[in-house]
């Protein structure tokens, strides 16, 4: 598992993270999301062991990352700037790998190129973006890490392929329990594989749940009474509340049940309650006040 | 299993390296050692080959490569280690490509090393190859001249020897090997593979050129200061690639040991710079903040230092001077500015409080020159300090009284030293005479006499560090200087250039010639004659007075003496050479001797 | 298996859960057959194994399911299924809206009582299947 215990960076005065935490338990798949210039970047390159906090610890099994070799070994890491030799070619890159890597599966790795369909003998340098990742995605799965840390991995990736790329992902996690670290923009992709998310905004970890449990606990609810009391939503955590003619429309952060059971007890002539989707989530923890950042969501 | 070799088994390992990351290093840049190995065929071998049945045509083309003087070598050593540190390091200079190989299971030790040792295999194989083809081919390669008799061939020194070609390897890993130690450092230190080159290609010439320009300010401020010398030609050394600019190609035993030792200090530091290294610092110039305000200052001191003396010799006075001192001030703070911090946008409080340190620094200097605080101008050794000294000036000593400068193949007088006077009267004479340049300070900086020359003194000339001064005298001091009288006239000075003390081994002939038309000339080839001229020759000059010696007085005749001797510094101390001195003859029992030495061999 | 609709608004988690509920409740999976494994069901699905575990936790929690170690998952007989009150307070509303909403269509009450005895014929036969 990954463990990041109150980081502090700054960059010239700039200060990238503050006092964040984050805890990747071990084989979940761990959505970190954010807006641009939140810090994702940032924080993955300190799980990766290349950035140096000002404070703080980066823990993998208990133990710091940083020229920590025997986890590094046991690690991939796919940045969302891709990096190759520059004159080489698959071949020449896995080679690369292998000598480096000891876990290093060279089966996979064939399965993997005949199932990308790449050319394994033409320069890196000569893909197109798309092929590159899935160049570095064959290549860093073919080490078969125990942790697998991905930034914006599917950017530029066709649906086919990227249906391909989850299925790998999750085939791992699902046998050897591999550890997946995320970032991404897209959450209705990741709302679909993730089981933890990490809400990051400015340096800070807003929000960090099991992601089923996030949506659980928040609620978009469309009521209507006929004959309505004074306060209906009394004993509510509303977060929100917009009355459209006799419909009021709110988002309340109470468990389902809860929910249920106030407003029930009222009567509703419509009661609608719909769970937030992830992207609903992040824009509203992270833009909320703002009346058209409220009209998206509505 | 794991390819990586760890050389020394402890958890914090400082000389790891990993096999894979060389084998990759090597296999990408292939390129550089094929590239130099063929500058360096080219260049060395192949000129050799072509001409290989008549290799004395080129023996001086052979002795100049393997000296490294040869300009396509030198560009070589200086090119090939600058380009590999850059290009192996240049993952440093990226975000994406810093990452990648960060993120991989490599301690940065281990990066470092690997890199390292990639770089100096890729420099080392082009060197040696073409040694190792040299040493294949040598064979022996005499010089050779054209005489009236024919072909000459003096075939006592080989320039094509095996001990020459394995000294040119040496001499060439030492200054490829500091070359890219200097570069690496500089990679270590810059963020981006541009200001990384840049870097590269000034630190290695930076001490030398720093050195030069501290003693520009010094001769221009400091009354008496003498730029030749043991301080300028060790500056110049501190730089091996410049140490071969110099002199004959060949690195001392002492000079060795500096270079090793800088080498070993340099890939040490920059180990430790590599451990600190931040880095998100990929694409800035600079990745340590300590070294922005020493690249800034480093720029403004060169740039000032240049508007300075430029304005200067525009203008011909302080006011120039220092109006171009200000002027570079600004101009190149603002420019080492931008450098640094990579922006156009400098012009805040940082840099304000910035400039303020440096012209302080500079001010400090400057005025530090100025005021002579060191107390360098009014310095006079002491007597008992001193066990000899050496004196050169242009009216007397630099040909019309003795032309014997020291490394002349004629010297008469004590054997074969060179002219060191030792006589403590001389001493004091000497000192008094070094007084006496102090106190005319005033008279000799505003010179307006013409007929004026520059004197040379130097006290323990053979100590490693002597003190020097010089110093621009006119005509009419020197010829009215009771300490000059003193010298010229003692005993010691005399018998130093007296004729007789020419040392030679056989005398061919005398030829008398007058400078006043229509008179005979006369020539002695009789022994006894030309020694009973000689013996004159040498009573007159003992007897002469110092005001006779620097007299303006034309001579009415000259004597030009031919002779053999042997040169007992040569290599060659058996072999016999010819030679002869030249002396004029002026009324009034004066006469002054000027030689001119033609050497030519015979066996 | 079963088909995911991932624009639901319904989580994967619950989607799982009730697919797996409905195929059980319509008899096309019947008492001790075996159902995938959570991995094998995730690399199908492509979906996170974290999820079908807790699903399949959900499902045998509610008695729909049981696992032997070293064996598999296998379907449970509905006879062991604990009373699930709240579950049935549920569906009793979802048949209360539904019955609303045939009124309002202009059902009369006889005609709902004899679509409800049709529906209830149709599953006579249930009650004998799942012994």
């Amino acid at each position: 598992m990954i463990k990041v215990n109150s980081l502090e960076k700054s960059f010239d005065g700039f200060k990238a993270l503050s006092d964040l935490n984050l805890n990747v338990k071990k084989g979940s798949i761990y959505g970190l999301v954010g807006t641009n210039g939140a810090g994702k970047t940032t924080l993955i390159k300190h799980v990766m062991g290349i950035l140096k906090p000002d404070r703080g610890e980066i823990l993998v099994e208990g133990i710091p990352v940083f020229e920590n070799i025997p986890i590094k070994e046991r690690m991939g890491y796919i940045p969302d700037d891709l990096y190759f030799f520059s004159t080489y070619n698959l071949k020449e890159s896995a080679k690369f790998y292998r000598s480096v890597y000891p876990n290093w599966n060279q089966d996979r790795y064939h399965h993997m190129v005949k199932q990308f369909e790449l050319n394994e003998k033409r320069k890196l340098s000569k893909f197109s973006k798309g092929m590159q990742k899935q160049a570095a995605f064959i290549l860093t799965m073919s080490c078969m890490p125990d942790y697998l840390v991905l930034d914006e991995p599917i950017d530029g990736l066709d649906p086919i392929i990227r249906k391909l790329v989850w299925k790998y992902i999750v085939e791992d996690v699902a046998e050897r329990e591999m550890t997946v670290l995320v970032s991404s923009h897209n959450l209705r992709e990741l709302e679909g594989i993730c089981d933890s998310i990490g809400i990051l905004s400015k340096g800070k970890m807003m929000i960090e749940r099991d992601l089923d449990e996030l949506k659980s606990d928040i609620h978009k609810i469309q009521v209507a009474f006929k004959n309505p009391a004074a306060d209906p939503y009394q004993g509510l955590n509303v977060l929100h509340r917009e009355t459209r003619g006799t419909v009021d429309l709110l988002i309340i952060r109470n468990r389902k049940d809860t929910v249920e059971d106030v407003i029930n007890a009222n009567h509703p002539v419509i009661f609608d309650m719909l769970p937030l989707s992830l992207e609903e989530i992040f824009i509203y923890e992270l833009g909320g006040g703002d009346h058209e950042i409220e009209s998206i969501i509505f | 299993m794991s390819l990586e070799v760890e050389i020394m088994k402890s958890k914090a390992s400082y000389f790891s390296i990993s096999k894979p990351l060389i084998v990759e290093n090597l296999r990408r840049f292939w390129a550089i050692p094929a590239l130099a190995f063929l500058v360096y065929f080219l260049s060395g071998v192949f000129p050799i080959l072509m001409s290989y049945s008549h290799l004395n045509d080129i023996a001086s083309y052979i002795d100049l490569s393997l000296d490294n003087q040869q300009p396509f070598y030198m560009f070589a050593h200086l090119m090939f280690p600058v380009i590999a540190a850059v290009v192996i390091f240049r993952y440093l200079q990226g975000v994406s490509s810093v990452s990648v190989m960060h993120s991989m299971p490599f301690t940065r030790a281990k990066l470092y090393n690997s890199g390292f040792l990639s770089g100096l295999i890729l420099i080392a194989a082009p060197i040696l190859a073409n040694g190792l083809i040299l040493l294949a081919i040598s064979k022996p390669v005499y010089r050779q001249y054209g005489t009236e008799s024919g072909l000459v061939v003096e075939d006592t020194v080989n320039f094509f020897a095996r001990a020459d070609i394995l000294n040119w390897i040496w001499v060439s890993l030492i200054i490829a090997f500091v070359v890219f130690a200097v570069s690496v450092f500089a990679g270590i230190v810059t963020g981006n593979s541009l200001m990384h080159f840049a870097t590269a290609i000034w630190f290695n010439f930076l001490i030398p050129a720093l050195y030069a320009v501290f003693v520009a300010y010094f001769s221009r401020f400091l009354y008496g200061f003498d730029t030749s010398g043991n301080w300028t030609e060790y500056g110049m050394r501190i730089s091996p690639f410049l140490h071969v600019l110099q002199n004959d190609g060949v690195f001392g035993a002492g000079i060795t040991v500096f270079y090793i030792l800088s080498f070993l200090i340099l890939y040490g530091i920059t180990s430790f710079l590599y451990q600190k290294r931040e880095l998100e610092h990929a694409t800035d110039s600079l990745a340590f903040g300590f070294m922005e305000p020493i690249i800034c200052y480093l720029i403004t001191f060169l740039g000032m230092t240049l508007l300075g003396f430029y304005f200067e010799v525009l203008g011909r006075a302080e006011l120039y001077f220092y109006g171009g001192l200000a002027a570079g001030t600004l101009i190149f703070f603002i420019i080492g500015q931008m450098i640094v911090k990579k922006t156009p946008r400098i012009y805040n409080m940082k840099s304000l409080k910035s400039v303020g340190i440096y012209v302080l620094i500079a001010v400090v200097f400057l005025v530090g020159l100025n005021f002579d605080v060191t107390g360098f101008e009014r310095r006079v050794p002491a007597q008992n300090k001193i066990d000899s000294f050496t004196i050169t000036e242009g009216f007397a000593l630099d040909g019309k009284l003795t032309g014997y400068i020291s490394d002349y193949p004629l010297n008469p007088g004590f054997g074969n030293n060179v002219f060191r006077l030792k006589d403590p009267d001389n001493i004091a004479a000497a000192i008094r005479l070094h007084q006496s340049f102090i106190e005319n300070k005033e008279r000799f900086e505003n010179q307006e006499n013409i007929y004026t020359t520059s004197v040379f003194l130097g006290y323990n000339p053979d100590a490693s560090f002597p003190m020097t001064r010089r110093y621009q005298i006119d005509y009419d001091f020197y010829r009215n200087s009771p300490d000059f009288k003193q010298l010229y006239e003692s005993r010691e000075f005399k018998e130093y250039f007296a004729p007789a003390n020419l040392d030679y081994v056989g005398l061919t002939e005398i030829y008398i010639n007058s400078d006043i038309p229509n008179r005979e000339s006369i020539t002695l080839k009789e022994r006894a004659e030309m020694e009973e001229f000689i013996a004159c020759l040498n009573r007159d000059f003992m007897e002469q007075s110092f005001e006779d010696m620097v007299s303006l007085k034309h001579a009415y005749a000259t004597a030009n003496i031919n002779f053999t001797y042997r040169d007992r510094n040569s290599d060659m101390p058996g072999r016999l050479l010819h030679n002869n001195a030249t002396y004029q003859i002026t009324p009034n029992s004066g006469w002054r001797a000027t030689a001119t030495a033609d050497g030519s061999t015979t066996t | 298996m079963f088909q995911l609709d991932l624009k639901s608004r319904k989580s994967i988690y619950e989607q799982i859960v009730d697919n797996m509920k409905e195929l059980i409740i319509a008899g096309m999976l019947r008492a001790e057959d075996k159902i995938p494994s959570v991995r094998e069901l995730s690399k199908t699905l492509t979906v996170n194994p974290n999820t079908i575990q807790k699903a399949y936790r959900e499902l045998e929690y509610q008695g729909y399911i049981y696992t032997v170690p070293g064996l598999g998952t296998f379907v449970a007989s509905p006879a062991g299924l604990p009373v699930d009150e709240k579950r049935i307070s549920l569906v009793k509303e979802q048949l209360r809206e539904n019955i609303r909403e045939l009124l309002y269509l202009g059902c009369s009450l006889d005609r709902i009582k004899t679509i409800i005895a049709e529906l209830l014929e149709e599953r006579s036969d249930w009650n004998d299947k799942g012994k």
